[in-house]
């Protein structure tokens, strides 16, 4: 797939991950990696930037196993910019489909 | 490249961050590459999926808005300049050591040359004012040949009125006469211009003493006026503030002369009396060393008519 294509909806993945319920790094990275073949590096600093933009939330919980893993929460904000990244997607999506099925070969 | 490497690769391209975000970041993918590894992965492939460590920083200080190619700059630029720069900076500190040294070594040699330069110096000043007294040494020590001179005359005169043989000792003896007078005259010459040396010495020295005396007395009076002037000024200045007037001012300022000026007067008053008790001594020793002299110079004089009388 077309990396540029990755870029833009990554984030939108992201939110709509974490909206669902708190994550940490390697849960979130293993859920978006469901949907698109990323470079699992690339998640870290979008987190980063996320948490910096007040999108997101981090707290520590103990695991079972090692040490506490980092949860990240989404936000009041970041739920409106996921609503908002939400309706841009589907109406950006929706006139590219129109705009593709539209076009006749002539 | 195991996890440590990755890390410290990474640590090292988010050296710009602050200390506490390279942790947090750092943590997390040490924290995702362990849960990898637990997941039965190899540390190798774990690292691998990330990509390039450059790339992957690149993005991370993208997060931050931090321009990564600013730290690619330093990380080509500056990085290896430190290690240069300690090597040139450890160079630079060999030769300022080196350079303090030899420094030091000049200082010593022109300070001690300095040193003997000043002693010399003090060693002269300090045989200015014995001059007389060396000079009448050396008067004495003329005086002393002189007596021989004499005797060895008296001896002459007695051989030839006691030896019959008159003529062939005259003949011998003819010159010493001759000399003795030529001799006589000479030291009577060269007393004469000794004294008349220290006469010149002594009226120099005295002059520059009263020259100086009279400056130190001139200056103190001087004070004493600007002090008493400067304080009924002040005085008239408080009585001028308690009626009102905004001379605050000036009266600082004349409260600085006065103490200016009293403190400078009370130096030279210091200086004034000191010198000229110190003169004074210092004349009556010399008075005293003169009178001694002359006294010598009579005698001496005295004598000489008498020797050339017996020659």
């Amino acid at each position: 797939m077309n990396p540029q294509f990755k870029k833009g909806v990554l984030e939108l993945v992201v939110l709509e991950s974490v909206r669902k319920k708190d994550m940490y790094g390697y849960e979130l990275v293993e859920e978006v990696s469901k949907v698109i073949d990323v470079n699992e590096g690339t998640i870290y600093p979008l987190l980063k930037r996320l948490t910096n933009e007040r999108y997101f939330e981090t707290y520590l919980r103990e695991s079972t196993e090692g040490p506490p893993r980092k949860y990240y929460h989404l936000t009041a904000a970041g739920i409106l910019y996921c609503e908002q990244l939400k309706k841009e997607w589907t109406e950006f999506q929706e006139r590219v489909n129109k705009f593709l099925k539209e076009q006749k070969y002539e | 490249m195991n996890k440590d490497n990755f890390l410290k690769e990474l640590g090292k391209h988010l050296a710009i961050l602050d200390s506490n975000e390279q942790t947090d970041i750092l943590g997390e993918y040490s924290q995702h590459i362990d849960m990898k590894i637990s997941n039965g992965l190899s540390e190798e492939e774990a690292t691998r999926d990330f990509g390039s460590v450059s790339e992957l920083a690149a993005e991370i200080l993208e997060a931050y808005h931090v321009n990564p190619e600013y730290q690619k700059v330093r990380s080509a630029k500056y990085i290896p300049n430190i290690e240069k720069a300690t090597e040139e900076g450890k160079k630079a500190y060999g030769s300022i050591v080196r350079l303090l040294k030899w420094l030091s070594q000049k200082c010593k040699t022109v300070g001690a040359s300095i040193l003997k330069l000043i002693k010399a110096l003090f060693r002269s000043i300090a045989s200015i004012p014995s001059l007389p007294g060396k000079l009448h040494n050396k008067i004495k020590e003329r005086k002393s040949v002189a007596y021989d001179i004499n005797a060895d005359d008296v001896n002459s005169t007695n051989t030839v009125t006691n030896n019959m043989n008159a003529e062939s000792t005259k003949s011998k003896r003819s010159p010493n006469p001759v000399i003795g007078f030529v001799k006589r005259c000479f030291y009577s010459l060269k007393h004469l211009l000794k004294l008349s040396v220290i006469f010149i010495y002594k009226c120099l020295y005295w002059c520059i003493k009263l020259a100086w005396n009279a400056f130190l007395l001139f200056i103190s009076i001087f004070s004493v006026m600007c002090t008493l002037v400067s304080l009924f000024v002040f005085a008239l200045m408080i009585t001028l503030i308690f009626q009102g007037y905004p001379v605050k001012g000036l009266t600082l300022i004349m409260m600085g002369t006065v103490a200016c000026s009293g403190s400078f007067t009370v130096f030279c008053a210091s200086f004034l009396p000191f010198k000229r008790v110190k003169g004074k001594e210092k004349d009556n020793d010399k008075g005293r060393a003169d009178n001694n002299e002359i006294e010598e110079e009579i005698v001496l004089t005295a004598n000489l008519p008498k020797e050339v009388h017996n020659a």
